[in-house]
């Protein structure tokens, strides 16, 4: 019976070797990629929301929205909205700035020409948006 | 070493005066009793001398090292002066740095308010309705207006 040290250097050498690690990096990457599935979702959720109003597509913003929260969105609402964000010009993109996964609560940082907007969005369950704020300025 | 050659001479010279026979025709006693008495005292004021000189030399040696003690004394206690010195300065900078720590924040809390400000907004001030819609967007909307804007200045839709 080969101790543990006379079993490395007799079997796990060579292209052993190599597959063994080629299987642990496997393995580190499945979980690397597990872990991260979430946050980009939710920012394209985000993203899509907010390039919504900011087209003043009322349809578009319900899409994403529960049901409670798609009947209190009105054309009037998003109009106003998407004025707000015209006067800073056009919209660029978001990026994710905080987080509290407990609560399904998300900060964005909406870019636009002439200045910034948070965004924070609540999910529930189901991926839906429950809740969509943006406030003038960025996170702090 | 001079002072002990003398010393030890005389003692000699004394002891030799008195041992060395004297020529019995010509004794004299009270020439004699003279001599002696004379070199007694000779020698009892070289050993006078010496020992003043032994015991100045003791004094001067004792009065160096009280001097050295003193300085010694005084350098520790200048250490500990500086120590004492050093740990005060330590807090100083310990109650330095926290002051710098709130100013820090008071000037990012400001910087906050401005950014606010400039944007159009102030976050102390819950943000009035907004006006009537003047865009183009807004010229769609319906009588049926919704407030989308809230007390604390964001605007939007449900609760976070």
């Amino acid at each position: 019976m080969p101790s543990p040290f006379e079993f490395y250097k007799t079997t796990l050498t060579g292209d052993t070797m190599r597959k063994l690690f080629g299987i642990i990096a496997a393995i580190a990457m499945l979980a690397i990629a597990g872990c991260g599935h979430g946050a980009g979702n939710e920012q394209k959720i985000a993203d899509d929301v907010t390039q919504a109003v900011y087209n003043n597509d009322v349809a578009a913003v319900q899409q994403n929205f529960t049901s409670d929260l798609a009947a209190q969105v009105t054309r009037a609402s998003v109009g106003q909205l998407s004025d707000t964000m015209h006067q800073l010009g056009n919209y660029q993109g978001l990026t994710e700035t905080g987080s509290d996964l407990v609560a399904k609560r998300y900060i964005f940082d909406a870019k636009f020409d002439k200045g910034d907007m948070t965004v924070r969005i609540r999910v529930d369950n189901n991926g839906k948006v429950a809740a969509y704020r943006v406030t003038p300025g960025k996170p702090q | 070493m001079n002072m002990k050659k003398i010393l030890a001479v005389a003692l000699l010279l004394a002891f030799v005066a008195m041992l060395a026979p004297m020529p019995r025709a010509l004794a004299d006693g009270a020439a004699s009793t003279r001599n002696i008495l004379i070199g007694g005292a000779a020698a009892a004021l070289l050993i006078i001398n010496h020992n003043k000189k032994v015991h100045q030399k003791y004094a001067e040696d004792a009065q160096k090292q009280a001097a050295l003690a003193s300085q010694r004394d005084d350098i520790a206690a200048a250490y500990r002066a500086e120590v004492q010195a050093y740990n005060h300065q330590g807090n100083l900078v310990a109650d330095l740095k926290k002051e710098v720590a709130y100013q820090h924040n008071i000037i990012d809390q400001q910087r906050s308010q401005i950014a606010s400000l400039s944007s159009g907004r102030s976050l102390a001030v819950a943000p009035a309705p907004l006006p009537a819609p003047a865009g183009a967007h807004a010229a769609k909307a319906t009588t049926r207006s919704r407030q989308v804007a809230f007390a604390d200045g964001s605007y939007g839709w449900g609760t976070l």
